[in-house]
C-alpha cells in the first residue's frame, strides 16, 4: 500500500486543475452557444450531458494516474485490435449523424471511435517507437511506425472524417520526429506525398475542394460554403475587448453562427467573453500543454516520453487546426476544440490522455538522493 | 548522439507551444481589436432589421368633400432574397406561390432579375387579401425570409372620371428612388408614388412621414423582439377645386356627345371666373387608374399607349388643337376695346373673304343684311372676324381691322401660346405663330394671308381647351387672366388648414364693360339659338358660342371637324366658365349639350350659385 502510494508525491496538481479549468470552461460555453433567447431548455440539457461526461473523464482520469502507463506496453495487441475494429464497425454498422458516419451507438450512449483512436494511436505507436529505439533512425523502421497511424487513418477518411485522419498524422509526424527520425527520411516521405498529390487529389472530395476554396476567398460563396467563415469573423469581431457578455452573443444566440457548439465554439467565446476570454483560454491551454512536455521531460522511459509528446502534439494540432478555423487560418475540417467543444466523445479521450500523462509524469525518474 | 537529437526534439517541440499560440494571437488581435469596429456593425446588421411602417396617404377630395380617391386595407408580401437564399429560395417560393395562389415562374423571375442588395426587401405580390396574409403569418416558420405587411391600395373612386385630375400611383422609379436617397424623407424601395396628376404634384403633401420598427431577428428571419418604434404621420389631405358633380355631369355628357357624333376624343372644362378655380377638368378617353394601383399587366400598359386616342393624355391640357371659329369672341373683344369696330355699327358679312388666293368662309349659314358685332356672333358670321383680326379692307365697307401685330398681342396677352400654369404634369403651351417663327422654320416672311389664318383660327395656331377657358374666364370678369388652379386647401391630419386657394393673377388685360357687353350678349343670343342649350328649370342666362373648327385650313363642313364650345354663366354675374372641345366627329354642335349638362349640374337647386366658390 505504502509503496503505491508513493507514486502520488509527484502527482502534478497542476496538469489537472487546467484541464478541469478547461473542462468548465467547455460546459459555461456550451451552454452559451445553445441558449437561445426565451429558450433555454437545448443548452441546459446539452450542458448537462457535457457535465455527466466530465464525471466520466473525471473519473477515468483518476484511474489511469492509478495504473502503471507500462501494463498498455504490453497490451499492444490488444490496443490495436479495439482500435482497429472500432473504425471497421464504425464503417460496417455506424449510425451517421450531421453527413458524417462516424458514431457507434452504446446503449444511452453514442459514440465516436475515432476519438479514442487518437488515444490509441498513441499508444500503439509509442510501443512499436519504443521497441525500434534506434532504428527509427532506419527508413524501414519510419514506414513501420507510419503503418501504425496509417492504417486508423485510411479507415477513418472514408467516413468522411479528414479532420481527425490528420489528427493521426500529425501525432505519428510528432512523435516519430520526437523518437529521432532523421530528418533525409521525412524529406523523402514529403517528396513520396508530393509526388502522389495528382493520385490523391482523384480521392479530394468535392466538399473538400470546396472548403478549400472557401476558405480563401469566402465571399465568393457567402451563402454556402463561406457563410460560416464569414459569420465566425463577424462574432469574433463582434466581441472586441471585453465581449458581448456572456448569453449576450447576437451572432451566436440568434443563430447566424451554425455547429457553435462544436466546431464554431471559439467563436462564441470570442464573440460573448472578448479578447480577454480567448487569452484566458489560450493561457489553459498554454500550462497544460506545458504540462504535459514537462511529464515528457521527466518520463522514466522513452515509451512514456512518447506517449506525453503524442498527447501534447494530439491537443496542440487540434487546438490550432480548430482556432484556426475560426479565425480563418487554417481550411474548416472537422477538428473538435479539445475540452471545450460539445461532445462526449472527445472530452472523455481528453481527459483520459490527461490522465495516462500524469502516471506517466507520476512514474517519473526516482530522485538520485533518495535512500 | 541519438539521446542528443531526442533532447533538442524535445526542445523543438516545446516551442513549438509558443509559436501556435503567437500565431493564434496574433491573427485574434486583428479580426477581434483592428477589424472589430467594422464586424461590430455588421453584426447589427445581421440581426436588427428596420421595417418600414407606410404612413396612411392623403386623402384627395372635391371642393365639397366628396372623396375622389380612398386607401384600401390590402396586404403586400416581400422577400429578403438573401434570407430566401440561406433557407433555399425555391423551396420557400415554391410554398409561397401555393399559399398564395400564384404562379411560380413569376415569383422565381422577380427574385432572379432583382438587381438590388439582396438585403433588402423585394415586393412580389401586393393586393393580397386578409385570408391569404392570415396564412402566410400562421407559416412563417415554413416561409423564412416572407414578410407580409399591411399594405393601403390607392382607389380612385369614380376612376376614368377623375383619372385626367387624380393622376395615378405606381411603383417608383428607379431614378424617384435614387434620388430620394440624398433628401431627409429616402422612398423605401417598393414604394407607390404618385406619377401622374395631383398624386403626382401634391406628393410631398400626400406622402406623410413614413415610421418605423426596430426588430431584432435570428438567424431564420423570425422576429424576436421589439427594440423601437416611430409611428408614421399620415399625409396631409388635398381637398381640390373640383366640384364632382360638374366633373361627373361633363364626363357623361361628353362620353354621350362622343359616341353620337363619331368621334373619338374630347375634353371639358371649367373655372370659376371670378378666382381661376378649376371646377371640372374631363378628358376623354379616359382610364382605369386602380390599374395602375394594382400592378398594371403588360398587355393593358401597351394598349393604353398604342390606342390612338391616347387615354393617358390629359386632351384637355396636353394637347393641342386649331381653334377655328371659337376665337371669334375674343377678335371682337378686341377689335371693340381697341376701337377697330364699333358695337352699334352694322357691317356687311360676306359669304366668302378672299386674301392672297386663300378662300375664308362662314361656318353657319351666311346671313343676309349687315350686322353688329355681336349680331355676326349670334348668327355665326364668321368671316367679319377673319376680317377684323386680320385687317382686310372689306369691300363696301372701311374697316381697318385688327392687324398682324395688334391680332397677335392681343392673343398673346389672353395666354394663348403659353401654359397656364395649371399644378399638373404634361401641360401643353399651345402654339402662337409669329413672323420670326415663319422666318426661322420657313424662310419666309410673314404675309396678310398668314394673319387672316390665325384670326381664322386655323393653321398652326393651335390651343389647348383650357387655355381657351382662361381666355373666356378674362372676358367675362373684365379681364384677368387666371392661372388656373386646382387646389382649394391643403388639410393637415389634425384638420388645421395648411394652405388654402390664393388665386394666382397671370395678366391684367384692360377689357371695358362696353367692349365685353356686346360680345357676351352676341354669344347669349347663339346660345339661346342653339337647340336644347339652355335649360329652362335652371333659369341661368348662358352666353356661349358653339364652333367648329376644321383640323386643316382647308375649309368647314367636312366630317372629322372639331366641335367647340365656349361660354359662361349667369351672364349678368358670370360665375362659371365652360370649354369643351369634341374632336373629330361629324356634328359641329356636338359640344354644346356637354356645356349644358355642367351648367345644369353646377346650378342644380341646392348646390346654387351662392354655395359654390365657398
Amino acid at each position: 500500500m505504502v509503496g503505491r502510494l508513493r507514486f502520488w508525491r509527484y502527482f502534478d496538481p497542476i496538469l489537472v486543475t487546467a484541464s478541469v479549468l478547461l473542462t468548465a470552461y467547455g460546459i459555461l460555453m456550451v451552454y452559451a452557444a445553445l441558449a437561445a433567447p426565451g429558450s433555454t431548455d437545448a443548452a441546459r440539457a446539452a450542458a448537462t450531458r457535457e457535465a455527466i461526461y466530465a464525471g466520466l473523464g473525471l473519473l477515468l482520469l483518476l484511474v489511469a494516474c492509478a495504473v502503471d502507463y507500462r501494463v498498455y506496453r504490453g497490451l499492444f495487441w490488444p490496443l490495436l485490435a479495439l482500435n482497429l475494429g472500432l473504425l471497421v464497425a464504425v464503417l460496417l454498422i455506424g449510425r451517421a449523424i450531421g453527413g458524417g458516419q462516424r458514431w457507434l451507438n452504446l446503449g444511452l450512449l453514442p459514440f465516436q471511435p475515432s476519438e479514442l483512436g487518437k488515444l490509441l494511436v498513441i499508444l500503439t505507436l509509442a510501443r512499436v517507437l519504443a521497441d525500434l529505439d534506434a532504428r527509427i533512425t532506419t527508413l524501414r523502421g519510419v514506414l513501420a511506425s507510419l503503418a501504425i497511424a496509417a492504417v486508423p487513418a485510411a479507415l477513418v477518411y472514408p467516413q468522411p472524417d479528414l479532420g481527425t485522419a490528420l489528427v493521426y498524422v500529425a501525432v505519428w509526424f510528432g512523435m516519430v520526429t520526437a523518437a529521432g527520425m532523421r530528418l533525409r527520411h521525412l524529406f523523402l516521405l514529403l517528396a513520396a506525398v508530393g509526388a502522389a498529390t495528382p493520385l490523391l487529389l482523384r480521392y479530394v472530395r468535392g466538399y473538400q475542394l470546396q472548403r478549400i476554396a472557401a476558405f480563401l476567398d469566402p465571399q465568393k460563396d457567402p451563402t454556402g460554403a463561406g457563410y460560416n467563415i464569414i459569420q465566425a469573423l463577424i462574432a469574433i469581431g463582434n466581441g472586441g475587448w471585453m465581449g458581448r457578455g456572456w448569453l449576450q452573443g447576437t451572432q451566436s444566440q440568434l443563430d447566424f453562427l451554425r455547429v457553435q457548439q462544436s466546431d464554431f465554439i471559439f467563436s462564441v467565446i470570442a464573440e460573448q467573453l472578448g479578447f480577454i476570454g480567448c487569452i484566458l483560454l489560450f493561457f489553459l491551454f498554454a500550462v497544460l500543454l506545458t504540462r504535459v512536455l514537462a511529464a515528457a521531460t521527466v518520463a522514466e522511459d522513452l515509451y512514456g516520453r512518447l506517449i506525453a509528446i503524442g498527447v501534447m502534439w494530439m491537443l496542440l494540432f487540434q487546438g490550432f487546426v480548430n482556432i484556426g478555423m475560426n479565425l480563418q487560418v487554417m481550411p474548416v475540417t472537422g477538428i473538435p476544440l479539445p475540452f471545450i467543444s460539445a461532445g462526449g466523445s472527445s472530452l472523455i479521450t481528453c481527459l483520459l490522455a490527461v490522465g495516462i500523462v500524469q502516471s506517466v509524469r507520476m512514474r517519473q525518474k526516482r530522485p538520485q538522493f533518495s535512500s | 548522439m541519438l539521446e542528443k537529437v531526442r533532447a533538442r526534439r524535445l526542445l523543438y517541440a516545446r516551442l513549438a507551444v509558443p509559436l501556435a499560440f503567437a500565431i493564434l494571437i496574433g491573427r485574434l488581435w486583428y479580426v477581434q481589436i483592428v477589424q472589430g469596429p467594422q464586424f461590430q456593425q455588421q453584426a447589427s446588421q445581421n440581426h436588427l432589421r428596420v421595417d418600414e411602417i407606410a404612413a396612411p396617404r392623403g386623402i384627395i377630395y372635391d371642393r365639397y368633400d366628396q372623396q375622389l380617391v380612398e386607401n384600401a386595407p390590402t396586404w403586400a408580401v416581400s422577400v429578403v432574397p438573401s434570407d430566401l437564399q440561406r433557407a433555399g429560395t425555391e423551396a420557400v417560393l415554391t410554398r409561397l406561390a401555393a399559399f398564395t395562389h400564384s404562379d411560380l415562374s413569376q415569383l422565381e423571375l422577380a427574385v432572379r432579375t432583382d438587381r438590388n442588395n439582396p438585403e433588402l426587401p423585394l415586393t412580389l405580390l401586393r393586393n393580397v387579401n386578409r385570408d391569404v396574409a392570415l396564412t402566410l403569418m400562421e407559416q412563417a416558420d415554413a416561409l423564412p425570409g416572407v414578410h407580409v405587411d399591411a399594405d393601403a391600395a390607392r382607389r380612385d373612386v369614380d376612376a376614368p372620371v377623375f383619372a385626367p385630375v387624380v393622376g395615378y400611383m405606381a411603383p417608383i422609379s428607379q431614378e424617384q428612388y435614387d434620388a430620394s436617397q440624398h433628401t431627409t424623407q429616402p422612398y423605401p424601395l417598393n414604394a407607390m408614388v404618385g406619377q401622374a396628376g395631383i398624386e403626382q404634384h401634391y406628393e410631398n403633401e400626400l406622402r406623410g412621414v413614413q415610421g418605423h420598427v426596430t426588430e431584432v431577428v435570428d438567424a431564420r428571419g423570425r422576429t424576436l423582439e421589439d427594440m423601437g418604434r416611430q409611428e408614421p404621420i399620415a399625409g396631409d389631405s388635398v381637398e381640390l377645386t373640383i366640384d364632382a358633380g360638374v366633373q361627373r355631369a361633363a364626363y357623361q355628357a361628353l362620353t354621350k356627345a362622343i359616341q353620337r357624333s363619331g368621334a373619338t376624343v374630347g375634353a371639358a372644362v371649367a373655372i370659376d371666373p371670378r378666382d381661376g378655380a378649376v371646377v371640372a377638368l374631363v378628358s376623354y378617353p379616359s382610364f382605369d387608374a386602380n390599374a395602375f394601383a394594382t400592378g398594371i399587366s403588360q398587355a393593358e400598359w401597351q394598349r393604353l399607349n398604342s390606342d390612338p386616342a391616347h387615354p393617358l393624355i390629359d386632351h384637355a391640357i396636353a394637347a393641342q388643337y386649331p381653334p377655328g371659329a371659337v376665337l371669334d369672341p375674343f377678335i371682337a373683344t378686341a377689335a371693340l376695346q381697341d376701337g377697330a369696330a364699333k358695337s352699334d355699327t352694322a357691317y356687311p358679312c360676306p359669304s366668302v373673304l378672299s386674301e392672297q388666293g386663300w378662300n375664308f368662309f362662314n361656318t353657319g349659314a351666311t346671313p343676309a343684311g349687315p350686322l353688329t358685332v355681336a349680331g355676326a356672333l349670334a348668327h355665326r358670321c364668321d368671316t367679319l372676324f377673319d376680317a377684323l383680326g386680320g385687317g382686310a379692307k372689306l369691300p363696301g365697307l372701311n374697316l381697318a381691322g385688327l392687324g398682324q401685330d395688334r391680332l397677335l398681342a392681343w392673343l398673346r396677352q389672353l395666354g394663348f401660346g403659353e401654359p397656364t400654369a395649371i399644378e399638373l404634369p404634361g401641360e401643353a403651351s399651345g402654339f402662337l405663330p409669329d413672323p420670326a417663327w415663319k422666318k426661322q422654320t420657313q424662310n419666309a416672311d410673314w404675309s396678310p394671308v398668314d394673319t387672316y389664318l390665325v384670326a381664322s383660327g386655323a393653321g398652326p395656331l393651335a390651343v389647348t381647351p383650357l387655355q381657351v377657358a382662361v381666355a373666356t374666364a378674362a372676358l367675362a370678369n373684365g379681364g384677368t387672366v387666371w392661372q388656373p388652379q386646382l387646389l382649394q386647401r391643403i388639410i393637415a391630419p389634425d384638420g388645421t388648414v395648411l394652405r388654402e386657394l390664393q388665386s394666382k393673377v397671370r395678366r391684367k388685360v384692360a377689357i371695358s364693360a362696353a367692349a365685353a357687353g356686346p360680345v357676351l350678349a352676341g354669344m347669349a343670343e347663339q346660345a339661346r339659338g342653339m337647340s336644347g342649350a339652355v335649360d329652362p328649370t335652371a333659369g341661368v342666362a348662358i352666353a356661349g358660342l358653339a364652333a367648329p373648327a376644321a383640323p386643316t385650313a382647308n375649309g368647314p363642313g367636312q366630317p372629322g371637324l372639331n366641335a367647340w364650345w365656349t361660354g359662361v354663366a349667369p351672364v349678368s354675374d358670370p360665375q362659371l366658365v365652360v370649354t369643351v372641345l369634341v374632336v373629330g366627329g361629324d356634328d359641329p354642335e356636338a359640344a354644346a349639350p356637354v356645356a349644358q349638362a355642367m351648367f345644369a349640374a353646377s346650378f342644380q337647386p341646392g348646390q346654387g350659385s351662392t354655395s359654390r366658390g365657398g
